[in-house]
């Protein structure tokens, strides 16, 4: 009997668990018994077709470490089950009577069976039943599972020729004809557990500094090559406030450098972009005073030769 | 036979580098320059796919292409400044073709930033 259950966040158990079976034409068939979860009954109860089977109990939901008392809570899905013991061959196919009932947000659970409506199927197969109560909470991965006990239903056997009884027993039967035998093959499948890929293959640390320092080689390479062909003196800005101003528009082109870099590194695509529209108005505007500068000293030098 | 042929490649290439030098314009050379400097770098990037792997493969194709990109633009930037183009591309300032090239420039290492990873 699984009589439990547990989760990492929470445990649920059951208190205040009350069976009674009462007939109100005979106050004497009266039979009443107190469960402590997780117990069954100490001996069977016996349900005949007049009588009315009441089960009473709180569900009680408290932290796994007990740093809190428990208290009331409403199971989100409820059920009684009915299972037929021991089933013949010839019983098999009516299967468990299973029944939901409703619950309260304060814990409180009740179940009111009146024998007499489920007389078609309890004088079917007539006998004992082993009764169990399925409950489910959100959060909870388990349900309850509590096996109340046995109760014998001492209804009689059905007239096989009644027509209720075999108009029963036709619909029964179209309906296993349409549910087809028994898949052997349907089983739960084995659960699916996430594969992580293998982590990639990375070279040492030491080798990629060290081709770090290599592809940065191709810089002095530039800079050797540029002196090599030699830069004029005379090709720089004549003012002071030109040379300020060619600075200003390296600087704007520098700032988007050192802005990217900041990107790749912790910006977002937004902040990135914020910052980058006044430094582009700015770059334009000194830039555009820079190459204007470059230009005329072009156009006079071509004209003074 | 190999080594006569060895001996009259040298003077070729050194007419070759003179002539360079003396009829390209210095601007130009610059750029050549630059466009060395770029390939040299791709070829770099591309070499440590063999020797390491191309894992991070983003990093790689970003680092790649930036180069090739700005290589692309290079090249552009040297057709449009190159005098013995003028012809062609008179509408063009040098000026104008540079600041056409510091905005490709920029708006290519924006991309290449963003796919870095």
């Amino acid at each position: 009997m699984d009589s439990s259950s547990n989760d990492s966040q929470f445990r649920l158990t059951l208190s205040e668990v009350t069976v009674e079976v009462n007939n109100p034409k005979d106050k004497a068939r009266t039979q009443q018994e107190a469960l402590t979860y997780p117990a069954s009954f100490a001996k069977p109860l016996v349900v005949q077709p007049g009588d009315q089977l009441n089960i009473a109990f709180v569900l009680m939901k408290a932290p796994a470490d007990a740093t809190e008392a428990a208290k009331g809570v409403r199971a989100h899905q409820s059920f009684i089950v009915f299972r037929p013991q021991p089933a013949t061959d010839a019983q098999a196919h009516l299967g468990p009577l299973v029944q939901s009932f409703q619950s309260t947000t304060s814990g409180k659970h009740r179940v009111n069976l009146i024998a007499g409506r489920f007389s078609r199927y309890f004088s079917r197969q007539p006998g004992a039943y082993d009764v169990e109560l399925i409950l489910g909470v959100f959060g909870a991965v388990t349900p309850i599972r509590y096996r109340l006990g046995t109760i014998d239903f001492d209804f009689p056997l059905a007239d096989p020729t009644d027509p209720a009884v075999v108009d029963d027993e036709a619909k029964r039967a179209k309906q296993r004809a349409l549910e087809g035998p028994p898949d052997a093959e349907y089983e739960a499948l084995p659960e699916i557990v996430h594969q992580f890929r293998p982590a990639e293959h990375m070279p040492p640390v030491l080798f990629s500094l060290g081709y770090s320092a290599v592809v940065l080689l191709p810089w002095p390479i530039l800079l050797a090559l540029w002196k090599w062909i030699g830069i004029k003196p005379t090709q720089w800005p004549k003012t002071p406030a030109m040379l300020v101003t060619h600075g200003l528009f390296f600087g704007g082109i520098s700032g988007f450098i050192f802005l990217y870099a900041a990107y790749w590194i912790k910006l977002r695509l937004l902040q990135t972009l914020a910052y980058a529209l006044p430094l582009a108005i700015f770059t334009a505007l000194v830039g555009r005073v820079a190459l204007s500068d470059v230009a005329h000293r072009r156009v006079q030098a071509t004209k003074s030769e | 036979m190999a080594a006569g042929n060895t001996k009259s490649s040298q003077p070729l290439l050194v007419q070759l580098l003179r002539d360079y030098r003396a009829t390209t314009d210095r601007r130009v050379q610059l750029i050549d320059a630059y466009m060395v400097f770029l390939m040299l770098t791709g070829i770099l990037q591309f070499a440590h796919i063999f020797l390491a792997g191309s894992y991070p493969y983003n990093a790689f194709l970003s680092g790649f292409s930036s180069t090739v990109g700005a290589f692309v633009f290079a090249a552009a930037l040297r057709v449009q400044t190159n005098p013995r183009n003028t012809p062609s591309t008179k509408s063009i300032s040098p000026e104008r073709a540079f600041a056409d090239f510091i905005f490709c420039n920029l708006l290519l290492f924006l991309a290449v930033a963003n796919f870095l990873g």
